[in-house]
């Protein structure tokens, strides 16, 4: 009998993973808010203190394309928070295989665990600090509860392009330890092809078509479409977001899981 | 009821110099077309294992021979290359205590950190936090930060909370090496406990009396390959005879009374292995030392620990005097020089700084050129059994000063503990010299 009592307190792999997800999310997160009064908020302050400067700097000038520098403003800051939050959570997702190197020598841990436990985190202060916002912001541009509900979509799909990219980078990371400077010059690419800061329509035709290679204008588009156009929700944007999302996703998760084997000789 | 197998399990791993790859070397190697496929190297070869339920099974070899890969492979940890490994029910990989835990989180939190990635739930964690402090001894340190224990109280954490509940199979890999001897004692209960249950354990250890007390079938493997399976008594008698035989034929610092032998230089067996513990390539018995960064006249170039028949050797009984050897090569006339050794325990501490000018200063021949051997004699009982590195080697030249070639754990050697001396006492201390009590009446 001690044997079917004992068998209960041990997880199923599935349960496993669950916690094992939630502990190191709570260690991300308390690591990084030891010892700071602002907490969480410090994670809008950045995307704000950014629109802020770039109204300065280019309010004026682009104020026409998108109807004036209030929309302006609004725009940089939808665009900000999400590239924010791209390169923030695969920055940290990055490292996280080879900095619990040592520990996955002592212990065996599904190591995809690790590049999810850092986006997750970021996840987390997306929704406490940004999500509230652009609630906000939706509301009262819209005046339509639907535009709210449908907010979690382009959300989803930059989570999903963030996992996705998280695990590419994490293991590659394993492979090659110079990554992180071929990675900064990548994010700042993904960054400046996005139109953060300036409207789509500058852009060249000869150059546009390049541009749809970039995952997260799409995002940005369809998170400006609902949260700022004052217009229904858009599903075909929502819907053509979702599946490319859903092709990075899987597409990283494959690699992560096909180099997975050899992760442990360089570890 | 068998509880592992292990079925034509080999393994390979990349050999070190590729863990140095980098993106940029990569793609250029592309373009120039040098690109080549990682070298990889059979670790563990075609092993074939079964383990009952309940049994104790000691595992022993040299540095390097794949013991710890191994247990890490029935751990999970490792996926085997090629065969099939299964294994049945819990297990407690003791591998190393503390390894998991986050130096700036609590205790507390800490117990259930490490409790989770064990495979316990946090609510099932929360629940045995008391149990686990009681056991470890650090009631009052429930909210204190984890960097601020000792090494030993963190053991000791790790031991509690791995060995709070039964697990179905346990894997000890040196861990009772640590912490004071009061709670080692502990610990052996708890383990002797789990002992007399039906709990199957796989041991490693360099105590080969104490795995010749404890199993009931010890494992020798040798550079990755089972050597012999069977009765613990036999199977270690077989591995330290096989040890002696190997310094017969393939020493690799061939002694004054033999002559050099050209394989003797670079390929010796010893050298070839990979230690599991990467990038650290720790050799028993005997070394090559690399050459030191500014050359002078003088170079050693091997340095060994040898039995009193000089012999070398990776066992040293706690009673036997034994020595370390260094072969050296003086290249021009220099006068005055003195060499050294240094000689540090498992913890990275100075125990001894041998050095040729000391007491009996030898004069004369060590100053001429050619390649000689020198010997300091370390006498007997005194260095406390455990596990011992030579951790550098030095010279001093008259004129030209000091060299010294500092390379952690360049060697490693283990003192053990024979049958006489089963009931000397070791507390804390470094070493342990025969010391003379005296009474005397007022």
């Amino acid at each position: 009998m001690a044997v079917s009592i004992q068998g209960k307190l041990f997880l199923s792999e599935a349960q496993r993973y669950w916690e094992l997800l939630r502990v190191f999310v709570e260690r991300n997160l308390s690591a990084r808010y030891r010892g700071s009064s602002l907490g969480i908020f410090w994670s809008l302050l950045n995307p704000v203190i950014m629109t802020g400067i770039y109204t300065a700097i280019f309010g004026s000038a682009f104020a026409e394309a998108f109807g004036s520098i209030l929309n302006y403003a609004l725009a940089a800051l939808t665009a900000l928070v999400i590239i924010n939050f791209f390169s923030a959570s695969t920055t940290q997702a990055l490292t996280s295989v080879v900095a619990n190197g040592a520990l996955l020598n002592k212990i065996r841990l599904p190591i995809s665990v690790f590049p999810t436990a850092a986006i997750t985190a970021n996840v987390f202060q997306l929704g406490v600090a940004s999500v509230p916002l652009l609630i906000v912001i939706t509301l009262v541009t819209s005046k339509n509860l639907l535009n709210v509900v449908a907010l979690p979509l382009p959300l989803l799909s930059l989570i999903l392009v963030s996992l996705g990219v998280g695990y590419l980078v994490s293991a590659l990371y394993v492979f090659f330890r110079d990554l992180p400077y071929f990675y900064e010059i990548i994010v700042f690419v993904l960054w400046i092809s996005s139109p953060v800061f300036y409207p789509a329509k500058i852009v060249p035709p000869q150059v546009k078509p390049f541009l749809a290679f970039n995952p997260l204008s799409a995002i940005i588009e369809s998170t400006r479409q609902i949260v700022l156009s004052g217009q229904l929700p858009d599903f075909s944007l929502i819907l053509g977001t979702l599946l490319g999302s859903i092709i990075v996703f899987g597409l990283g998760l494959s690699l992560f899981r096909w180099w997975q084997p050899h992760f442990m000789d360089l570890l | 009821m068998e509880v592992i197998r292990l079925d034509q399990v080999s393994l390979l791993r990349r050999t070190q110099e590729e863990l140095s790859r980098d993106l940029k070397k990569t793609i250029f190697s592309l373009f120039e077309g040098k690109y080549r496929k990682p070298m990889r190297k059979l670790v563990l070869d075609q092993i074939n294992l079964s383990i009952q339920s309940g049994e104790k099974v000691g595992i022993i070899g040299a540095n390097g021979s794949g013991k710890s890969t191994l247990l890490k492979l029935i751990c999970k940890i490792f996926q085997p290359t090629h065969g099939r490994v299964w294994v049945k029910g819990k297990v407690a990989p003791l591998i190393e205590l503390g390894a998991g835990f986050d130096s700036e989180l609590s205790v507390i939190d800490n117990i259930k950190l490490y409790g989770v990635m064990l495979g316990f739930s946090e609510q099932e964690m929360r629940d045995r936090v008391s149990s686990i402090l009681e056991f470890a001894e650090l009631e009052e340190y429930a909210t204190v930060p984890v960097k601020a224990l000792s090494s030993g109280m963190v053991a000791r954490l790790g031991f509690s909370i791995a060995t709070d509940v039964q697990p179905d199979i346990l894997i000890l890999d040196e861990v009772l090496s640590v912490g004071d001897a009061s709670f080692k004692n502990k610990c052996k209960q708890r383990i002797e406990r789990f002992w007399d249950r039906n709990t199957t354990i796989l041991l490693v250890s360099h105590d080969l009396e104490f795995i010749k007390e404890s199993c009931e079938r010890v494992i020798w493997l040798e550079r990755g390959k089972i050597s012999a399976v069977g009765d613990p008594k036999e199977t270690v008698h077989l591995y330290l005879a096989s040890v002696n035989l190997l310094d017969d034929s393939t020493s690799p610092a061939p002694f004054p009374s033999s002559e050099p032998s050209p394989q003797s230089s670079e390929e010796t067996p010893l050298e070839q292995e990979n230690e599991e513990v990467l990038p650290a390539e720790i050799v028993v018995g005997a070394a090559k030392v690399p050459p030191p960064e500014t050359p002078g006249s003088v170079i050693i170039t091997d340095v060994f620990i040898a039995n009193e028949e000089k012999q070398i050797v990776e066992l040293v009984d706690y009673g036997s005097p034994f020595f370390i050897g260094m072969k050296y090569q003086v290249k021009a006339p220099t006068q005055n020089l003195m060499l050294g050794a240094y000689l540090t325990n498992e913890y990275g501490m100075m125990i001894l700084e041998p050095v040729t000018q000391n007491f009996l200063p030898i004069t004369g021949a060590i100053n001429e050129i050619g390649e000689r051997f020198i010997y300091v004699k370390i006498p007997a009982p005194f260095l406390r059994p455990g596990k011992y590195y030579i951790s550098g080697v030095g010279a001093y030249e008259e004129g030209f000063g000091h060299h010294h070639w500092i390379i952690e754990k360049l060697l490693s050697f283990s003192v053990i503990l024979p049958e006489k001396y089963q009931h000397e006492w070791f507390g804390q201390e470094l070493v342990h010299p025969p010391l003379e009590w005296f009474l005397e009446n007022n």
